[in-house]
């Protein structure tokens, strides 16, 4: 919860985080430790210098670790899990729900665990159908996270129009997973193409119109073209992870990717993310709820950065998206302080 | 035998198709050694997982603009610090086409140029819109703009002079004015003195009506490269220029304005 000096309560999702283990005992080989390298430059870069951690302790935290980082001192109420599997990269994987699940088994009510699958595991893999399934029985996942650049038995990467994909949606659709996650990493096959191109968003969109596809990094480095077609498809919606921290960095970079996003698809379909342990949320959101769009900005887009817009981009879109009565969660929380390293609550 | 200055005057032709930046602005370059005629050229990508078509492009023209340099009749080029590095490098100077390098990754009608002609695009619009910016912020009106033919506009030094009523100047714009028309030519557009200005990529004229909505996706495509360059400088400082870390200068800005 964000207090406003005025005593507003802005109920806060960060809605995109990860649990996971990139420790050299984890990674295998050089593909391992190339993708942590390149996260720990991304968090080294953009975070002020007295938020950046250790390499150590950046490749594997705690749940406890990111219990304080979130609920404790980033304002976060709730925090949504997404996982990312890498197996080819990671020996127990980067983040597969099992791993998130520990967050989700100490912090119930604080967490919405999403899972994960790859057409290219079909019916019995472990991301295949059956595990899907297995995911929803086991802990009802309403969403989940799709990373199409994964590395999988020689291929490397997948598209959402695939047709092998298309089953999967339909028993997203039959299960009441409604929220896919989109990741547009630089996919790398096939090779030719765009690396990011989204335009498969767009068709997957079209066909599967009970689904909400939610692009994480709004599509960026291709905000262009992510623009174009979230205008078109009322159920593509933008994801703020990596967008966030250049607030601090290059703040007139941000002001401008946030009146594009405003102008293109309105205060209504964004969500905020700090996309943990790549940058942590407290800061993220001190700057944010600081921050102004320039003068400029709002008179050529037409659009403004109000603090309604502010609250529904923190938290109110995604509780909507997963069905969470905001009130009625604030009293529960309200109800049930984080405790850690054995702390009591204060005594009022 | 080819000079030290030779080579780098031939690598700052070559660019960085995403960020439509040349690679020596971009300080990607990290040794270039002459033995003889022997050229051989070290550059660092930002990132491991930087797109690696887009890393062989680089390389591709690296070999290929340093190879016209006379006294030259070797090169070797040697990309560092992406996923695909090896197969790259060893398909480059064995002078193996992308196709051939990566015959399991891609279909064989795989076209790199029309890859390259997409992000060329992108940067014409953002060189465009620059200069109309430019000109709008010294009071031009849109009809004006788009009527101006390429010999109503001139470089006073640094400053750009425009023959409308009354004569304008521009402080500092000659740079955007030559940005702008660099790439007109890379797109063989009219580039004579009565030819439009400003037209669209495929040389058409770009009505006043529908400028607003023009300009609305050029600023978007202008905002993507500025954010990208400065992503991958950032990166790129990060992790093998630690005393510039917190430097987030970036050759992105000159594409910022407001």
């Amino acid at each position: 919860m964000y207090r406003t000096d005025d005593g507003r309560e802005i109920f806060v999702i960060d809605a995109h985080t990860h649990l996971w283990d990139a420790s050299p005992e984890n990674q295998r080989g050089k593909l391992g430790k190339g993708w942590i390298d390149c996260f720990y430059a991304y968090h080294k870069n953009l975070s002020p210098a007295d938020k950046v951690w250790t390499l150590e302790h950046y490749e594997r935290y705690s749940v406890t670790d990111m219990a304080r980082d979130l609920f404790v001192e980033g304002y976060v109420d709730m925090c949504i899990l997404q996982s990312t599997n890498l197996f080819e990269f990671y020996h127990t994987g980067f983040n597969p729900i099992e791993r998130n699940a520990q967050l989700k088994e100490a912090f119930p009510e604080r967490v919405i665990l999403n899972g994960s699958f790859d057409p290219r595991h079909g019916e019995d893999g472990p991301l295949g159908l059956n595990a899907l399934r297995r995911a929803k029985a086991q802990y009802d996942i309403k969403g989940v996270k799709l990373y199409t650049a994964e590395w999988d038995k020689g291929s490397r990467g997948w598209k959402l129009n695939d047709p092998a994909a298309y089953p999967f949606f339909e028993e997203c659709e039959r299960l009441g997973i409604t929220n896919i996650h989109v990741h547009k990493g630089p996919t790398i096959w096939p090779l030719d193409r765009d690396a990011f191109d989204v335009a498969d968003v767009d068709y997957v969109a079209t066909d599967f119109p009970g689904l909400t596809f939610i692009v994480e990094h709004c599509g960026l480095p291709r905000l262009e073209d992510f623009c174009w077609i979230a205008t078109q498809e009322t159920n593509i919606w933008g994801g703020l992870a990596v967008v966030m921290p250049f607030i601090h960095s290059r703040p007139r970079y941000f002001a401008e990717v946030m009146a594009n996003l405003l102008y293109w698809l309105g205060p209504d379909k964004l969500t905020f993310a700090s996309d943990y342990a790549l940058w942590t949320p407290g800061w993220l959101i001190e700057k944010f709820m600081a921050f102004e769009l320039p003068p400029d900005l709002e008179a050529e887009f037409g659009v403004k950065l109000t603090i309604e817009t502010k609250e529904k981009i923190l938290g109110l879109n995604a509780a909507r998206l997963y069905g969470i009565d905001v009130e009625a969660k604030k009293e529960q929380l309200r109800n049930m302080p984080v405790m850690l390293d054995g702390a009591t609550p204060a005594v009022v | 035998m080819p000079t030290v200055a030779e080579i780098y005057h031939a690598l700052s032709e070559v660019y960085d198709p995403e960020l439509d930046t040349p690679i020596t602005e971009l300080g990607f370059v990290n040794e270039v050694h002459i033995a003889e005629g022997h050229v051989t050229v070290i550059y660092t990508v930002p990132t491991f997982w930087c797109a690696p078509n887009f890393v062989f492009m680089m390389s591709q023209d690296i070999r290929h603009e340093v190879g016209q340099i006379l006294g030259v009749h070797q090169v070797t080029v040697l990309v560092r610090n992406n996923c695909l590095a090896d197969e790259i490098n060893s398909g480059i100077n064995t002078g193996r086409s992308f196709v051939e390098t990566f015959p399991n990754d891609v279909n064989h009608q795989a076209d790199l140029e029309a890859l390259r002609y997409t992000f060329i695009v992108k940067g014409f619009l953002a060189r465009q819109d620059v200069l109309i910016r430019r000109m709008r912020q010294v009071g031009l009106s849109d009809a004006t703009i788009l009527n101006l033919r390429i010999g109503d506009v001139m470089v006073a030094g640094e400053d750009l002079l425009v023959q409308a009523t009354p004569p304008q100047r521009i402080p500092l714009a000659a740079t955007d004015l030559q940005r702008y028309l660099h790439k007109r030519r890379r797109l063989h557009l009219a580039m004579n003195v009565d030819a439009q200005l400003f037209t669209t990529v495929t040389d058409q004229p770009i009505a006043e009506a529908d400028l607003p909505a023009y300009l609305r996706y050029s600023r978007s495509a202008r905002l993507n490269i500025a954010f990208n360059t400065s992503l991958c400088e950032g990166l790129l400082r990060t992790q093998f220029f630690p005393e510039r870390q917190y430097d987030y200068s970036s050759v992105g800005d000159r594409l910022m304005i407001e």
